[in-house]
């Protein structure tokens, strides 16, 4: 690090604007559900948003290649038109909405603002400029073009998920962490480089939370020569070394038992923090159903479906339908405005 | 929306050359940029001048560039990138410790070469590190960029967030553990 050292920090600039005005706006002492329903609802937002953002998809107005008509700005705030009876570009849906009614759309990717709070199940939101434009009377004829984001769709079983992970990590990781600290001692008990006496928490985070090479009696070379650049496989030589010293220090079938624990730790950690793999079938699932019942209600939505498996639903809907929509008890909605890239702000 | 409403006013004065909109930017934004820079810098008066000189920098680049609605951030970034830039400019023996601690704790998941390819490197990176918080937990999320973007100190975070210290440094433990298993693929 000598040298450079901030260069990983300042690579960190390059963070998405949204998420950094997310972080700073960070709640004071969150209790766990509404945790779970805003990380729940931030996701399935983000992802709406990432995946089914018009300013991203092929074929879309702001997609030179395309010859689709131009937006008309109408109003003074961040009203878009699509010209009545003509499908706008880039939406599939479109073309099966009304063809006598014209199509509206929010004029900046903003223009949705920010959401603090968490619609319970059985509520629904209506984001700021699409909840002020509805109630416009020269719109009242009009097709809005909106996202609708989902909450509470997994609570239960993130909080499955989760409560499994903090009983594993009470009944045999936490005797995982503490053989790892026994074992991290060993090894820098005749090292120079640490006073002997001192605590762990006495040395500075890096050494004792990310686990610093030299701090396990590795140097950077060590982990060069076995194969990487990146001290993260370095680590993951480390952990074998430590669970060669497991095996010796415990009965095969402990070990074996203990090991397995661990693995499975190891899974459901990637699965709230990661692949979420469940989480992302069970969402599937709920949008398929909420299209299927929005439908037979009369309103014109569609599931969106991206190659990773992700899913949203899209639509156009009447103001009225906006303003009554049919809330299912089991979710809390956000209908969300698209957004449009050739409109124009004033 | 107010803030969204207000941006877009100060963005207009910048574009049209108005210093009415370096006072609007202070009086709206001004106590939270020399905070970030306080964070880094740990110096009050150096936190001070970092604010000045980020509403200089965005005269200077407001036009040509437009921030759209995300002002702040837009404001952020320079302000952050200033204040490191002072800290690397005092002798090493001065640096404060977080900052380096700091970049220590990242540097294992991170590649921080200086080189050509890392120029490309470096955008493959932002990119995967963008997508990596996505994909976090909301709060998990606001943990990793609370300290490392932030910068925000442990107890800080862990006191505003009502967990423990420990849990804190657990979640961060984690997520570095897993970005650099995503960057090592």
């Amino acid at each position: 690090m000598k040298g450079n050292e901030f260069k990983v920090l300042e690579q960190l600039n390059d963070i998405d604007d949204d998420l950094l005005m997310s972080a700073e706006k960070t709640p004071r002492k969150l209790s766990p559900a509404p945790v779970y329903g805003i990380a729940a609802a931030v996701i399935v937002s983000v992802i709406a948003l990432a995946v089914f953002n018009p300013f991203k998809r092929p074929g879309t107005p702001a997609d030179p290649e395309n010859k689709g008509n131009d937006p008309v700005v109408a109003g003074n705030d961040v009203i878009t038109q699509i010209p009545a009876g003509e499908p706008a570009p880039g939406f599939e849906f479109l073309p099966e909405a009304p063809v006598e009614k014209k199509v509206l759309y929010a004029a900046a990717k903003d223009a949705n603002g920010q959401n603090e709070e968490v619609p319970n199940r059985g509520n629904f939101y209506i984001a700021a400029p699409l909840c002020h434009e509805i109630t416009k009377e020269e719109y009242k004829d009009c097709l809005f073009a909106v996202e609708l984001s989902f909450y509470h769709t997994y609570d239960e079983l993130y909080k499955e998920l989760h409560d499994k992970e903090e009983a594993l990590y009470r009944s045999k990781i936490s005797e995982y962490d503490r053989m790892f600290d026994e074992w991290q001692k060993q090894i820098t008990s005749n090292d120079p480089r640490f006073t002997e006496g001192k605590s762990i928490d006495e040395y500075p985070e890096s050494v004792h939370a990310f686990g610093w090479p030299e701090y396990y009696g590795y140097t950077p070379e060590d982990f060069w020569s076995r194969g990487s650049n990146y001290l993260y496989v370095g680590l993951m030589i480390m952990y074998d070394d430590f669970n060669n010293y497991l095996k010796d220090k415990m009965p095969e079938d402990e070990y074996n038992e203990l090991m397995a624990a661990h693995k499975e730790y190891l899974e459901l950690i990637d699965e709230l923090d990661g692949s979420r793999t469940k989480i992302r079938e069970l969402t599937k699932n709920v949008h398929t159903d909420e299209v299927e019942r929005l439908k037979a209600l009369g309103l014109d939505v569609k599931l969106e479906e991206r190659e990773d498996g992700w899913t949203s639903i899209s639509g156009v809907l009447t103001p009225e339908q906006i303003s009554d929509f049919p809330a299912s008890s089991k979710y809390g909605y956000l209908i969300i405005w698209q957004g449009h890239d050739n409109a124009i702000n004033e | 929306m107010k803030a969204g409403k207000d941006d877009n006013r100060i963005i207009s004065l910048f574009l049209k050359r108005d210093e009415d909109a370096i006072r609007l930017t202070r009086e709206l934004y001004g106590s939270r940029l020399r905070s970030i820079a306080l964070r880094v810098c740990g110096d009050e008066r150096t936190a001070e001048e970092c604010e000045n000189d980020t509403y200089l920098e965005a005269w200077n680049r407001i036009p040509p560039h437009e921030p759209g609605g995300y002002l702040f951030p837009f404001l952020a970034k320079i302000v952050r990138a200033k204040a490191l830039n002072r800290v690397k400019q005092e002798d090493a023996g001065k640096r404060r410790t977080e900052i380096v601690e700091l970049s220590d704790e990242l540097a294992g998941c991170i590649s921080s070469k200086d080189s050509v390819e890392s120029v490309f490197e470096a955008r493959e990176t932002a990119d995967e590190l963008n997508a990596f918080i996505r994909s976090l937990p909301t709060q998990k999320r606001n943990i990793f960029l609370r300290r490392y973007w932030y910068m925000d100190s442990i107890k800080k975070i862990a006191e505003d967030l009502g967990m423990s210290e420990s849990k804190v440094k657990s979640v961060l433990f984690r997520l570095r553990n897993k970005l650099a298993q995503r960057l090592e693929k």
